[in-house]
């Protein structure tokens, strides 16, 4: 009994010291816009983007460990043409009046080294929760030189099935598969 | 004989015009994008969203030609700040260029009749210097939405700004500019 105290106590002295090491980062909403591209009749790629988002990412570099939680307004859809706009942020797209968020979690970040390479989580798109797992590219932490703020960054990339989550209207006119692109600029609290 | 001469040279001059289709593009679907290098990490898009152009083409003879313009005023990076002081407008400075333009009549074409490539010229804060750009997914065919005879592709270029002289900013924001614009024309 001892023993398990102990071993508890223990475990709970870790947690603080993992707790106290991670460094927690705010996303310059900004400098982090997602932006997706879906094929149009086959013919051509086309864009839009979301204006709005929040987020935090925890980082424990040393520990190759963190976390993310990314949200999207989705009510902050814009096509660049206000008919196109209304027309994809309504039922049976982006249905934005119901599902007013997108959101990604992650608590499993995979490192190489003490960069940040992807984020195995779960996306959650029109109340459909999946696992995803995210591409993170040239991620870097350092000091922002324009404000001499600690920043943390990088370019994160995934691939969906809009299928997947029940979106399926103009498949295959619009294609089914979503490929997403999110700059991520993130300060330390 | 110079009668002849003439004669031949006005029939051959006609001749493509005749054969030459010309496309006018959907504003809708040729909204440019464009992607620089943020602090030497993040890739950040930017958007005009609105542009016009107009293309002619003559595949039998891979003859064609393109102008489009850009309108300055359309910058839209998302942020919901470009106003006549913000950063964006300043770099474009819209006020004095209201329009970016790409021309060219020199279109490359691959053995399939598709338009691969096009050289031309890119008009950037009223400096002119050649452009070319890349042409990918380049087809003709019926739309299935309207039944239009529509010609289309993916538009790639690289360019770097400090050559149309925009050089605040670099290399924060970098001097390196990728765009992409979806291009889907439809027969006039």
């Amino acid at each position: 009994m001892k023993r398990l105290l102990a071993a508890g106590i223990a475990g709970a002295a870790f947690a603080a010291q993992a707790f106290a090491a991670a460094s927690t980062y705010t996303i310059d909403p900004e400098y982090t816009i997602p932006s997706f591209e879906v094929e149009h009749l086959g013919f051509t790629t086309q864009r839009g983007r979301f204006d709005k988002t929040s987020g935090r990412i925890v980082l424990d570099v040393p520990a190759k460990k963190g976390s993310v939680e990314f949200t999207i307004y989705t009510n902050s859809l814009d096509m660049g043409s206000q008919a196109w706009t209304v027309h994809v942020a309504s039922e049976g797209l982006f249905n934005v009046e119901k599902f007013p968020t997108m959101t990604f979690k992650s608590d499993d970040l995979m490192f190489n080294g003490d960069k940040v390479v992807a984020a195995k989580g779960n996306f959650t798109l029109l109340g459909v929760t999946k696992p995803l797992t995210v591409k993170v590219e040239k991620f870097n932490c350092g000091v922002n030189p324009m404000n001499k703020k600690q920043m943390c960054a990088g370019n994160v990339t995934a691939d969906i099935k809009r299928s997947d989550f029940g979106m399926t209207k103009y498949i295959p006119t619009v294609s089914d598969n979503i490929k997403i692109t999110v700059p991520v600029e993130a300060y330390k609290d | 004989m110079r009668r002849l001469l003439c004669v031949a040279w006005t029939a051959f001059a006609v001749q493509p015009a005749l054969a030459a289709e010309t496309y006018t593009m959907d504003a809708a679907h040729c909204i440019p994008t464009f992607e620089f290098t943020h602090l030497g990490v993040t890739s950040q898009t930017g958007r005009f969203d609105r542009a016009h152009g107009k293309v002619t083409l003559d595949p039998a003879r891979h003859a064609g030609s393109v102008r489009y313009e850009i309108e300055t005023a359309s910058l839209n990076m998302g942020t919901g700040t470009e106003t006549p002081d913000s950063a964006g407008y300043r770099l474009f400075q819209v006020a004095r260029f209201p329009t970016i333009t790409f021309r060219s009549d020199d279109f490359y074409f691959d053995g399939s009749d598709r338009v691969v490539a096009a050289s031309g010229s890119l008009t950037l804060l009223g400096v002119t210097r050649p452009l070319t750009v890349w042409v990918r997914h380049f087809k003709c065919s019926v739309s299935p939405m309207n039944r239009r005879q529509m010609c289309s592709g993916n538009i790639d270029a690289v360019l770097n700004r400090s050559e149309f002289g925009m050089t605040q900013y670099i290399p924060a924001i970098s001097d390196e500019i990728r765009i992409s614009v979806p291009v889907e024309a439809y027969k006039d």
